[in-house]
C-alpha cells in the first residue's frame, strides 16, 4: 500500500520532468508508438484480409469436397491427332462407388438442364428437362404425388424413365392420368412414372433457370445417365481447321461430409477410391477445409512476421528509452547524489527512474494505441478493405510496451542507483 | 553498543574511536585519516577547519555516512554505524542528518516546498503532513512569500536558506554544513551564518567544515585538521 502510494507520488513527478521536456519526450517514445501503432494495425488489417479469405470459403462450404473432372494432361498433344474422342472425368459409376463406400455421406451433383419441348400427341409445351441423380430430392422441396421419382435402376439402364412436375403433367395430360403413358422428346418415348409437387416454382436446383420467373416453368425429371445419353455429353470444339470432341459424363460433384473432422480422411479415401479408376487423374479435388487450413497457416506466418517487425521495433524504441534514460541519469547525477544524502536508498533510486521509463514507454504505448486504431479506420474509409482490431492485440501490445519500459529502464536505474553517493555529488 | 561507556553520563552524538581511512591509489596506500578520536556533545556545535587535501571532507563524508572507514569506530546517538550496510546507512542518514552543501544541491524541477520534503518523502510522510512541515519551515527561513518558485528563480542566499530549511525538516540528530557560505557574497553569508548559529542556540547540533578561520569561528568547538591528523582542539 505504501509503495504504492510511493509510486503514485514518484509518478507525479516523473510526469512532470516529462512534460518539462515535451519534445524530449515525444522523440523517445515516436519508436515505442510507431511499434504498437504498426502491431495493432498490421493486425487488423491482416486479420480484416484473412477474414475475407476464410468467408469466400467458408461459403464453398467447410465439409465440402469439390472434385471437378479434369481435361488430362497427355491427350492433348500425343493422342489428339489419331483419337478424335476424349473421354474423361468423373462417371455416374464413380457416384455409385463413392455412394457404396461412404453410405453417410451427402453427394450433390448439379442437374443437368435442357431446354426442349414435351409431347404427348398434339400438346406440345416448352420444358426444361432436368438430368438427376435419384436423391434429387433430398435437399428440395419437391416432393414425389404420384408414382415414383427416378431410381438407381433407370440410372443403371439409362432408362427412357420421366417424372413429370404437377404443373407439367397438367398441360401435357389435361383429361388422363399420366402415369403409365408416354412422353414425347424429339423422337424418344418416355415412361412417366411418377408426378412430382413443383415445390415452390423457382426452385430449380442450380438455379441456371431460376431466373425465368415471371411466366410459368415446366419440368420434368428424367435419370443423369438417360439424359447423358440422348442429349449427349461431348463438347465439340473446332481448333485451327481439326476437330475435336470431348466427352464429360460429370462434371462436378460435391461430396458433404458430416463434420469438420471427417472432412480430411473422406477426402483422401476418396482420392484413393477414384484414382483406382482414374489413372490418368482426370478429376481434381478442391478441399475448402484445406484451403481453409491453408489460410489459417498463412496467417499464422503473417502474425510471426508482424510480430518480428513489431519485436523490432519495439527493441528499437527501448533502445531509444534506455538511452535517453542513460543521458537523464548523467544529467540528473547530482540530483541522485543529493537525494541519497537526504536518506533516498538505491531502491528509491531505482523506482524513481523505473517509474520515469515505464511512463514514457506506456504513454508511447497509448498514443501507439491510439494510431493503431486510427490507421485501420483510416484504411477501411479509404480503400473499403475489412479491417477487423483484435482487443487482444491492443491489450498485449501495451503490455509489451510497458514490458519494454520496465526491461530498458532497468539498467539506467540500476546505473544511478550504483552511483556512490560522494561521486554523485561531486558531479559538476 | 556501547557497553564501554555505560556511565550515567549522557551519550554523544557523535562519538568516533581511532577514524582511519585510506585509499588506495595505484601502488600507493594514501591515508587520508589517521586515526581520528574526538566526541561531539547533543546541541554541540563544532567546526572542523583545514586546507583542502587536509582530510576535512573524507572525514565531513564519513560522519555524514556518505563514506565508509577503513578501521575506527563511529557511535551516532550511541549506535555503531561503522559496519553498516549502503541500505542501512541511506535510513541513517535520512532520519539522523540533515545537510547543507556548498553548492545547495536543491532538485531543479522542484519548487521550494517540494525541495523542502524530499528528505519527509523518503521518511514515508504523507503529502498533507509533509506540506504542512515545508511551510512552517519555509516561514521560518523567511521564503514563504517564495514556496512556489523553482530554485533557479532565487537568489543564491534564498537558495541556501531553502537547503537550510530542507536540513531542518527530518528533525536531524546532526545538521552537516559543508563550506555552507562558499558560493555566497559576505554579506548573504553572514546571513546564513547567523541562521546557523541561532540553530545551534536553539539545541542542534552542528558540523560546520570550512577553511576560513572566520568562519570555523562561528562554533563553539574548533578542530583543525592537517594531513589527515588533528592538530588543534579549541574551545571557546
Amino acid at each position: 500500500m505504501l509503495y504504492i502510494y510511493k509510486i503514485k507520488r514518484v509518478g507525479k513527478l516523473g510526469m512532470r520532468s516529462l512534460v518539462e521536456h515535451k519534445l524530449r519526450s515525444l522523440l523517445t517514445t515516436l519508436g515505442i508508438i510507431f511499434g504498437v501503432g504498426s502491431v495493432i494495425a498490421m493486425l487488423a488489417i491482416g486479420e480484416g484480409a484473412s477474414y475475407a479469405a476464410r468467408e469466400q470459403i467458408r461459403q464453398m462450404g467447410s465439409t465440402n469436397i469439390i472434385i471437378r473432372s479434369r481435361k488430362p494432361e497427355e491427350s492433348t498433344s500425343a493422342t489428339n491427332n489419331t483419337q478424335n474422342l476424349i473421354s474423361y472425368g468423373i462417371t455416374y459409376e464413380d457416384i455409385m462407388r463413392i455412394r457404396k463406400l461412404f453410405p453417410d455421406v451427402r453427394i450433390h451433383v448439379p442437374a443437368r438442364e435442357i431446354n426442349t419441348q414435351l409431347m404427348n400427341q398434339a400438346t406440345r409445351i416448352p420444358t426444361v428437362v432436368v438430368g438427376t441423380i435419384p436423391w434429387h430430392l433430398n435437399n428440395s422441396q419437391e416432393k414425389v404425388i404420384y408414382g415414383r421419382f427416378i431410381d438407381e435402376y433407370d440410372m443403371d439402364t439409362y432408362a427412357n424413365s420421366i417424372v413429370l412436375c404437377e404443373n407439367t403433367a397438367a398441360r401435357l395430360f389435361p383429361l388422363e392420368f399420366p402415369l403409365g403413358r408416354h412422353v414425347y422428346v424429339g423422337s424418344q418415348a418416355y415412361l412417366v412414372v411418377g408426378i412430382i409437387s413443383s415445390g415452390d416454382g423457382s426452385n430449380a436446383g442450380t438455379g441456371a433457370a431460376g431466373a425465368v420467373e415471371e411466366k410459368e416453368v415446366y419440368k420434368a425429371y428424367i435419370s443423369l445417365t438417360a439424359a447423358s445419353k440422348r442429349f449427349g455429353d461431348t463438347i465439340v470444339k473446332r481448333e485451327s481447321g481439326s476437330t475435336s470432341m470431348e466427352k464429360v459424363e460429370i462434371h462436378q460433384l460435391t461430396i458433404t461430409a458430416l463434420s469438420d473432422d471427417q472432412v480430411m480422411p473422406l477426402a483422401v479415401a476418396v482420392r484413393q477410391t477414384l484414382a483406382e479408376f482414374h489413372k490418368k487423374m482426370d478429376f481434381q479435388m478442391t478441399i475448402p477445409l484445406e484451403l481453409l487450413n491453408q489460410a489459417e497457416a498463412t496467417k499464422r506466418i503473417f502474425n510471426i512476421v508482424l510480430g518480428s517487425i513489431a519485436a523490432i521495433s519495439l527493441l528499437v524504441g527501448g533502445i531509444g528509452i534506455m538511452n535517453i534514460m542513460l543521458a537523464s541519469v548523467t544529467e540528473r547525477t547530482r540530483e541522485i547524489g543529493t537525494r541519497r544524502a537526504l536518506g533516498a536508498t538505491r531502491k528509491d533510486i531505482i523506482m524513481q527512474f523505473l517509474v520515469e521509463s515505464v511512463l514514457l514507454s506506456v504513454i508511447g504505448g497509448l498514443i501507439g494505441v491510439g494510431l493503431g486504431i486510427g490507421v485501420p479506420k483510416a484504411v477501411t474509409l479509404i480503400a473499403g478493405l475489412t479491417t477487423i482490431i483484435q482487443p487482444y492485440s491492443i491489450l498485449m501490445a501495451f503490455c509489451i510496451s510497458m514490458a519494454t519500459g520496465v526491461v530498458f529502464g532497468i539498467y539506467p536505474a540500476i546505473r544511478a542507483a550504483a552511483l556512490s553517493p560522494i561521486e554523485a555529488l561531486r558531479h559538476e | 553498543m556501547s557497553q564501554q561507556n555505560a556511565t550515567a553520563k549522557e551519550e554523544p552524538v557523535i562519538r568516533i574511536v581511532n577514524l582511519k581511512k585510506e585509499f588506495v591509489v595505484g601502488d600507493t596506500v594514501v591515508r587520508a585519516l589517521k586515526g581520528l578520536n574526538f566526541e561531539l556533545e547533543k546541541g554541540g556545535y563544532m567546526s572542523i577547519m583545514g586546507t583542502s587535501g587536509s582530510g576535512k571532507s573524507t572525514l565531513l563524508n564519513i560522519l555524514g555516512c556518505l563514506d565508509t572507514m577503513t578501521s575506527g569506530e563511529y557511535y551516532l546517538d550511541g549506535i555503531n554505524v561503522a559496519r553498516m550496510n549502503d541500505n542501512e546507512l541511506s535510513i541513517i542518514r535520512g532520519r539522523k542528518f540533515g545537510f547543507i552543501f556548498q553548492s545547495f544541491n536543491l532538485i531543479p524541477q522542484l519548487s521550494v516546498l517540494e525541495n523542502i520534503e524530499v528528505p519527509l518523502f523518503y521518511q514515508d510522510w504523507s503529502e498533507k503532513d509533509s506540506r504542512a512541515k515545508s511551510t512552517q519551515l519555509a516561514e521560518m527561513v523567511g521564503l514563504s512569500h517564495r514556496v512556489q518558485h523553482r530554485p533557479s528563480e532565487l537568489s543564491g542566499g534564498q537558495r541556501q536558506r531553502v537547503a537550510i530549511a530542507r536540513a531542518l525538516s527530518n528533525d536531524p540528530s546532526v545538521i552537516f554544513a559543508d563550506e555552507p557560505t562558499g558560493n555566497l557574497d559576505q554579506e548573504t553569508g553572514r546571513e546564513i551564518m547567523q541562521i546557523l548559529d541561532n540553530l545551534a542556540k536553539q539545541g542542534r547540533s552542528i558540523i560546520l567544515v570550512t577553511h576560513e578561520r572566520a568562519i570555523a569561528e562561528h562554533a563553539n568547538r574548533m578542530i583543525r585538521l592537517v594531513d589527515g591528523e588533528i592538530v588543534s582542539d579549541t574551545k571557546k
